[in-house]
């Protein structure tokens, strides 16, 4: 007799299959599942929004909250009823003649999250320019190159650390200036400086592929390793 | 105001509170909700160009709040409300106690937002279903298991609110809890992942029909796509990098040769060229941010909140 | 009559292959690999081993905040992630506070994860003793999480006032004593595949701290998905991240890690077997199993880069062959 575990994992397969039959082509089997996840997806969003925040952080702090004694723990703030019609107005966006409701609680939030944006780029770029302000000029030629261990003297900037340093800030400022000078440029110096960011600028490209590369194959591995491992062969084969 | 904003350090009875539990509580929602509504129907007959400057009066007011406490002064890190007295140091205390309620005001709002997906998707399905349109036993499928998962999500959630019986409950759990992880685990999880793990498929057709040596450019993408991909596989890059110190720079951990292990390899691309290029872009995307902010913030954005 | 079909080249049905035959070849080479799968060696880098110098380095008795924010959508890489981040954090017994500031599905994800992996711990170590509530709680998700992470920094205490878990005043229990400001927090972890780490970098910032000696220059680290790891070094780059471990492969390392310990020199290494990065502070190894999701996947991503290697290569040749065809006939 099998348990609910292997159940709940055969419905999990099935529903696997059934959304890699798109790979085939775009079948009503596919449709079914699809339909079905984003049912789900949907009524758990539901379920998640007033369980893990709206309960907790409007509701009870409305309300108030009580203990099992009956001691009161936290008073209860009858105004947070209000966000109750702001929110509302959010779903004036279907609405043919008012839908300019809807921009309230949404320019609210885009507000507070434009507040932010100077602290938020002085916190998040600063310590980036300061790490890229790098020692171009070594102060030692012997060695070469950046011995390892406690041989390592520090403060030291060695030939090939200040020729790497070099190189970090050759490509900040040509891919910044390849930005920045996305419009027609005559300079020569400027127009050079351009086509290096963008060569560098492919390097930085090309490890981003990679990785995602790695993000994309280890989701199918996951799946496969699910359905032929954890499943089938845990079920049938062990 | 200040004693509404200081609620998180002095949940005292004031003006703004009141007893939880009793009928006074709940009058004053009542009375609180009716304002609120006759507000929100009030700005429907608000005329055209009178709109606009509502909204960017919320936007401002919004974004003044942290705007504000940018350039007010900072409070040192060991003050207290004790030790540090005067009108300065009282507005920082105030900015402090009034983010515990913003951050909250904020999830909230964004809650309710997010919930306006769910509703044009209810409605889209809804219509497709009580009109018969095509495919309307898609519709119909989508909305039973929106509302089933919403039935035994519930069911679990209040079986669980008591302590005592959350701790039973994860010993032995109940036909409630079966139902919702069946339908969270056993299929909304595992389709969540089998949706995302069909990008392989496709990334994987399009590097073998697109990528392709054609320009400097693309050449130069391809190699370095090419090492980290190899940086990534530890079985080639511990023998290689082995072979590299023990016969190439005989165990010297201070050889150039050693340069020519992988990993420092993939590292100097890293270290030099990748953060460099990446920090480069994120400048610019940064500063655009900012400008963006300042735009929204004074509604200057076309086509912003207040247009 | 029929007309003769034109003679197809070798390069022309190199590049007529349908994408149903190519998703077939994938699908095939990732089934047989992971039943074959086996140990492979890896080689941990600075950010995973900074990661996991930080979380042993640190005093038990300290508490973490670890912010999952991930969905099943990335479960492959996520989980496996914070599957040993759990695995770390139970054997050295550190209380932890469990919490999403992103998607509403991410804390049941984080919690079906941790269950788990408390409870294998619990079936090799009977004694254990790490109980939900008590050495850690599950907080629930923070919708916006631009304004809650202000408020993190503002008032950590503040932003979990109200928030129970199984009807049990977070603040009241154990992982909560004591942590009154981001400071009082041992380590700060995000388990992410998407952008909420640049809104922490944004608005956290901690007190640069030591522990046993080692210097932590923040006390946010990162556990991401190879999608969002490039950006993320540059963070730990510009000291922004007190460790970072991306993808399959860094999940991969910090197991290796886990199953060897860290030594700063070869001569140290000699005698336990430990991964060796020059002028690194000794760490022991986790007492226990190591072998995580990490590990089993890797044959697998092994095989399959080898094969998107092969694929690019075939492409660009039925291309060239393609090319030199047509030039030839001109």
């Amino acid at each position: 007799m099998r348990d609910f575990e292997f159940w709940k994992m055969a419905v999990g397969v099935i529903c696997t299959l059934g959304l890699y039959s798109v790979l085939y082509r775009e079948t009503k089997v596919y449709r079914f599942f699809e339909h079905m996840f984003l049912g789900l997806a949907a009524g758990f969003s539901l379920v998640a929004l007033w369980t893990e925040t709206l309960k907790s952080v409007w509701w009870d702090k409305m309300v108030g909250q009580v203990d099992a004694e009956g001691k009161v723990t936290s008073m209860g703030y009858p105004l947070y009823i209000l966000l109750l019609p702001i929110g509302l107005m959010a779903y004036f966006v279907f609405s043919k003649k008012s839908n300019w409701m809807s921009r309230i609680p949404i320019g609210i939030i885009l507000g507070l999250w434009a507040g932010q944006q100077a602290d938020n780029w002085i916190k998040t770029f600063w310590p980036q320019i300061y790490g890229s302000m790098k020692p171009i000029v070594p102060n030692t030629f012997d060695p070469i190159f950046v011995p390892g261990g406690a041989a390592n003297i520090p403060n030291a900037v060695y030939v090939t650390q200040a020729v790497n340093n070099v190189i970090f800030l050759v490509t900040l400022l040509s891919v910044m200036s390849y930005f920045f000078f996305s419009f027609e440029i005559k300079s020569r110096f400027l127009k050079g400086t351009t086509t290096l960011g963008r060569w560098l600028l492919m390097i930085g490209f090309g490890a981003i592929f990679g990785s995602t590369v790695m993000t994309r194959f280890t989701l199918l591995i996951d799946r496969m390793y699910f359905v032929f491992i954890e499943f089938l062969k845990t079920n049938f084969f062990s | 105001m200040m004693n509404l904003l200081a609620q998180a350090t002095a949940p005292e009875r004031n003006i703004w509170n009141a007893t939880p539990g009793t009928s006074e509580i709940w009058i004053k929602m009542a009375l609180l909700l009716v304002v609120g509504l006759a507000f929100m129907i009030g700005l429907v007959f608000v005329p055209t160009r009178g709109r606009r400057p509502i909204v960017m009066t919320f936007t401002f007011l919004a974004g003044l709040f942290y705007m504000a406490q940018l350039v007010w002064p900072q409070l040192p890190q060991a003050a207290t409300r004790e030790n540090t007295q005067g009108p300065v140091a009282q507005v920082s205390f105030w900015f402090q106690d009034a983010t515990a309620v913003v951050g909250p005001i904020a999830n909230i709002l964004t809650a309710f937002i997010l919930g306006l997906g769910i509703y044009s998707l209810l409605t889209i399905h809804g219509k497709r279903f009580a009109r018969l349109q095509k495919d309307w036993q898609f519709s119909l499928l989508l909305l039973v298991s929106l509302f089933v998962m919403l039935f035994f999500g519930y069911w679990d959630w209040i079986q669980g609110l008591n302590p005592e019986n959350a701790a039973k409950l994860a010993e032995t759990p109940s036909f409630a809890g079966r139902a919702k992880d069946l339908l969270f685990e056993g299929m909304l999880q595992v389709m969540d992942a089998a949706m995302f793990s069909l990008i392989a498929f496709f990334i994987f057709s399009a590097a073998y029909r697109a990528f392709r040596i054609r320009s400097v450019e693309s050449t130069i993408l391809l190699g370095t796509a090419f090492i980290m991909m190899l940086s990534l596989m530890g079985a080639l890059v511990v023998p290689w990098n082995n072979f590299i110190q023990e016969s190439l720079a005989k165990g010297d951990s201070n050889a150039w040769v050693n340069f020519l292990r992988l990993t420092d390899i993939s590292a100097w691309l890293s270290d030099n060229i990748q953060t460099p290029a990446i920090r480069a872009v994120n400048f610019g995307v940064g500063i655009g941010a900012l400008a963006m902010g300042l735009r929204i913030w004074l509604s200057l954005e076309r086509g912003g909140v207040s247009a | 009559m029929s007309t003769p079909m034109p003679k197809t080249s070798f390069a022309e049905k190199l590049m007529a292959v349908p994408s149903r035959a190519l998703y077939l070849v994938l699908a095939i080479v990732i089934i047989i690999s992971v039943f074959l799968s086996r140990p492979l060696p890896n080689q941990p880098n600075p950010p995973a081993a900074d990661f996991y110098t930080a979380l042993m380095k640190m005093p038990a008795d300290k508490v973490v905040a670890v912010q999952s924010d991930f969905t099943n959508s990335t479960r492959g890489e996520s989980a496996g992630q914070l599957e040993a981040l759990t695995r770390i954090l139970v054997r050295r017994g550190i209380r932890f506070i469990l919490y999403a500031g992103a998607d509403p599905q991410a804390p049941t994800v984080a919690t079906n994860i941790v269950e788990r992996i408390i409870k294998e711990e619990k079936a090799v170590n009977p004694s254990l003793q790490y109980e939900r509530n008590v050495h850690w709680v599950r907080v629930g998700n923070f919708t916006n999480l631009d304004n809650t992470a202000r408020l993190f920094q503002t008032n950590f205490r503040e932003a979990f006032r109200g928030r129970e878990d199984n009807g049990v005043d977070v603040l009241g229990t154990p992982p909560f004593e004591g942590i009154n400001t981001i400071n009082d927090l041992g380590l700060y972890v995000n388990v992410t595949a998407s952008s909420t780490l640049d809104v922490l970098i944004g608005r956290l910032q901690f007190t640069p701290t030591t522990y046993d000696g080692v210097p932590i220059r923040s006390k946010l680290m990162a556990m991401v998905t190879g999608v969002i790891g490039p950006e993320a070094v540059n963070y730990y780059k510009a000291q922004q991240l007190a460790g970072l471990v991306v993808g399959l492969n860094g999940t991969v390392e910090l197991e290796t890690l886990m199953g060897r310990g860290l030594e700063g020199s070869k001569e140290a290494a000699s005698a336990n077997n430990a991964v060796v990065i020059d002028g690194r502070p000794s760490v022991a190894k986790l007492e226990g199993n190591s072998v995580g999701r990490g590990s089993q996947y890797y044959f697998a991503l092994h095989t399959a880069m080898g094969l998107l290697i092969l694929a690019v290569i075939v492409g660009n040749v039925g291309t060239a062959l393609q090319k030199s065809k047509r030039g030839g006939k001109r």
